[in-house]
């Protein structure tokens, strides 16, 4: 069956809802006179709404709400083929790459030396335009000059190293330069001093009345009531608008699981949908858990664990924390919730290899230092076992599995 | 030896290869205790103690080069006085006797400076230039030979590492902007040299108001280290306190023009140069980098996530530990509490899989806790009792 596509509204200014905090926050670094800190890091999941903020910034915020800012507003990882923050018409000082598209330097610059009344010697180098963008910055000393990067963590990490090297490190050192990043997942090691002290700050959740007032902007009603969009999308903005086009819950969880997936490539998506399926039942796991999980979902082929991790981690929809990988919030609470209402079967049996997986560690004389790692882990599964009606852990059956069916 | 472990743990970069941290490119990307890097890198003197190999050339190398990220800007400029370069027939009595030292420092640090970043000279006025080419050459005898290397290799780094392997940014410049510049340098030298009849307090101020005023840095950082490289120093910290007394004494002052000196001082000498200096002691940012063990766990997380481009943090993830296991702070604990100490041992866990995967290339490529306790019982064999006590002092 094809899939079917879900397409997001773009940035839309009389849609936009909340962030008041951090929008203010901006605004008093930018209205400062010498700011020591002029880089504000931003990060938070897929779909909590860091490109609408950015948009919200660049075409708003700093048009109505402050004087003398020019701003650059550059995305640097796709969202997906059918999805276009930033909508069909490309503005003045924005860039948002395309699927596959690598943003080069050269052009970073362009842009850049666009909006700025400057001459270019004939033939400049990089290190020409990068001075020349300086000077000129520092000869306006009244003025803000922001630069926004979108997306970064999820991106090439090697063109944020040559943005780091050539340009970002060089045009922080002006106080009247500020540069705003945001990203998801692994964060990136930055060397520049700017950006290792930089700001930090996370997106919240919307709370219910916010989604409420989100339906009303978007001119959505729902057959699903506010709560359970709210239970469903966990308060991440980009849910709301495809939850209310479902027409009960379990398609609701369909939609919302897909949603994630679409920052995926087409090609390798169902089969990395598959590996994140497998693993949600996990708390963390390893590379040995990855074998064993897809293994037993798939019913084929044993897969090496690394490659599924690696594959897994090229999504940014996991991070490794306190040693082990672990898939985002907001992704696991949705397949969890997923499997246990459309793939009971699945859950129950992937709760059960993890049972005996830990069980047969907990009985492994090498590994007898980590047995109340086990045992905790043990009682996870067993918990999740039970609620899901099997009793008998040892003896957990595909018959037993229609019975708790 | 080839490092197979780097492919099988998709690893870029050896993070843990290098002691020597000037010969580390990505030493900033691994930057852990924020804290004392804040005190190196603020506008303030500053004063950071610690033993041998409790790390602070990697904070001096790692302060230099966050200079210039971004090629310069409107940084600060940083000169390294480096007191073991200064070993023979020196002495440290006089203010002008450092000073000598740090007008022939900053000389280094133009020149090189001007290598990786040639636009910094060549958008200097014409008589600013003719005026830095005369104070190089003046300070750098053999500066056609250094020119000579830049011109045909156009690679500052191997210029670098025959002067000061501290200025190392394992950075090439733009090509053709290095040639006009060695031309510029070039011509000038065969032109004759005017005698300089000023004092040396002249000279330094002349070459800092260059820095700060005319090439566009908004400060010089004087990083000094290696007194305890320095055997008579060394051997009595009240001795290397008096001889540091003039100079720490008159950086208060300095302040005013823009000059902060960073002294990475031995611990054993904090009381005796505070003594000399009650005055002004409070004048000095200060920070005494001390090791634990969670420090030292993050130390290796941290190159693992850098070489891994945050793939992973941590070696658990291509071990065959359970997952949720803290295999880091199991190193850091064998350990005695140095950085040195523990990147020796994680070299040595890799050796220990190497081996043992060479072996029997058929098994999975995984780190199992036999390498780790080779590793460990290696490790306490082999090298503990060898650092002992330099990790006592930086447990202080």
């Amino acid at each position: 069956m094809a899939e079917t596509y879900i397409t997001s509204s773009p940035y839309d200014p009389e849609k936009f809802i909340n962030r008041e905090e951090e929008i203010q926050q901006i605004l008093t670094l930018l209205k400062q006179s010498q700011p020591r800190v002029r880089a504000v890091v931003i990060d938070g999941d897929r779909g909590i709404g860091k490109t609408w903020l950015s948009l919200h910034l660049q075409r708003t915020i700093f048009k109505e709400k402050i004087s003398g800012i020019t701003s650059w507003l550059f995305s640097l990882w796709s969202p997906g083929e059918n999805y276009r923050p930033e909508g069909e018409k490309a503005q003045a000082n924005e860039r948002f790459v395309r699927e596959g598209e690598q943003l080069k330097l050269d052009e970073f610059l362009e842009i850049i030396i666009k909006n700025l009344p400057i001459e270019l010697p004939p033939n400049s180098t990089l290190a020409d335009k990068v001075d020349s963008i300086r000077r000129y910055v520092q000869s306006h000393v009244d003025d803000r000059f922001v630069l926004m990067l979108d997306s970064a963590y999820e991106s090439d990490w090697s063109l944020i190293e040559q943005l780091e090297t050539h340009i970002l490190g060089n045009l922080l050192t002006l106080s009247n330069f500020f540069v705003i990043v945001t990203g998801r997942g692994r964060p990136y090691p930055w060397k520049v001093p700017y950006l290792i002290e930089a700001i930090r700050f996370g997106l919240g959740e919307f709370t219910v009345d916010q989604i409420k007032e989100q339906l009303q902007k978007f001119g959505l009603s729902s057959i699903l009531s506010v709560k359970d969009i709210f239970d469903i999308g966990q308060g991440w903005p980009l849910f709301t608008e495809h939850l209310a086009h479902a027409k009960d819950r379990a398609e609701a969880l369909d939609i919302a699981a897909r949603i994630f997936f679409l920052v995926v490539p087409a090609t390798v998506r169902k089969k990395i949908r598959l590996y994140f399926e497998s693993l949600s039942p996990l708390e963390g796991f390893g590379e040995s858990e990855a074998t064993l999980m897809v293994k037993t979902y798939e019913k084929g082929e044993t897969l090496d664990g690394r490659t599924i991790c690696k594959e897994m981690n090229e999504t940014h929809l996991i991070s490794w924390k306190d040693g082990r990988y672990v898939i985002n919030q907001p992704v696991q609470n949705i397949l969890c919730r997923y499997l246990q209402n459309r793939k009971k079967n699945d859950w129950i049996r992937l709760n059960c290899v993890a049972y005996r997986h830990f069980e047969k560690q907990y009985n492994e004389p090498s590994l007898k230092r980590f047995q109340s790692f086990f045992e905790n882990r043990m009682e996870a599964h067993k918990k999740s076992l039970s609620e899901a009606g099997i009793r008998d852990l040892r003896t957990c059956t595909a018959d037993e599995m229609m019975e708790a069916k | 030896m080839e490092k197979l472990w780097l492919a099988h743990f998709n690893f870029r970069f050896d993070p843990f290869e290098h002691d020597e941290a000037s010969r580390d490119p990505n030493l900033n990307r691994y930057l852990i205790g924020h804290e004392a890097f804040s005190v190196a890198w603020s506008e303030t003197p500053a004063l950071i103690f610690s033993p041998p190999g409790g790390g602070k050339t990697a904070l001096r190398i790692s302060t230099a080069r966050a200079c210039w990220t971004g090629a310069g800007g409107n940084q600060p400029f940083p000169i390294h006085y480096h007191l073991s370069r200064y070993f023979e027939k020196s002495n440290f009595s006089t203010l002008d006797d450092h000073l000598q030292k740090i007008v022939h420092s900053s000389a280094i640090a133009l020149f090189l400076a001007f290598s990786y970043y040639p636009l910094i000279f060549l958008r200097s006025s014409a008589s600013l230039q003719i005026q830095l080419i005369q104070f190089i050459s003046t300070w750098i005898p053999n500066l056609d030979y250094y020119l000579e290397i830049l011109r045909t290799t156009n690679q500052p780094d191997i210029v670098a590492a025959q002067i000061d392997r501290s200025y190392i940014l394992h950075q090439t410049p733009d090509a053709s902007l290095l040639k006009l510049a060695c031309e510029s340098f070039e011509k000038r030298l065969s032109e004759e040299k005017l005698p300089i009849s000023l004092s040396i307090q002249k000279i330094f101020e002349r070459v800092t108001n260059w820095i700060t005023n005319d090439l566009g840095f908004r400060a010089v950082y004087v990083l000094l280290d290696g007194v305890d490289g320095f055997p008579e120093l060394a051997k009595s910290p009240s001795f290397a306190a008096q001889s540091l007394f003039n100079l720490f004494a008159s950086a208060p002052s300095w302040t005013q023009t823009r000059i902060f000196i960073k002294g990475f001082l031995p611990l054993e000498i904090r009381d005796h140069l505070q003594a000399r200096i009650k005055k002004q002691w409070p004048a000095f940012g200060q920070v005494n980098l001390k090791w634990d063990e969670a420090m030292l766990a993050e130390l290796i997380r941290r190159r693992v996530y850098a070489a891994t481009e945050g793939a992973f943090a941590s070696l658990s993830a291509v071990s065959a530990l359970p997952s949720g296991q803290d295999l880091e702070l199991e190193l850091a604990r064998a350990v005695n509490p140095l950085p040195r100490e523990a990147l020796t041992l994680v070299r040595q866990v890799l050796f220990e899989y190497e081996t043992r995967w060479g072996r029997n290339p058929t098994v999975t490529k995984q780190i199992q806790i036999e390498d780790i306790e080779h590793a460990i019982a290696w490790y306490r064999n082999e090298q503990a009792h060898i650092t002992k006590e330099l990790a006592s002092i930086a447990q202080g």
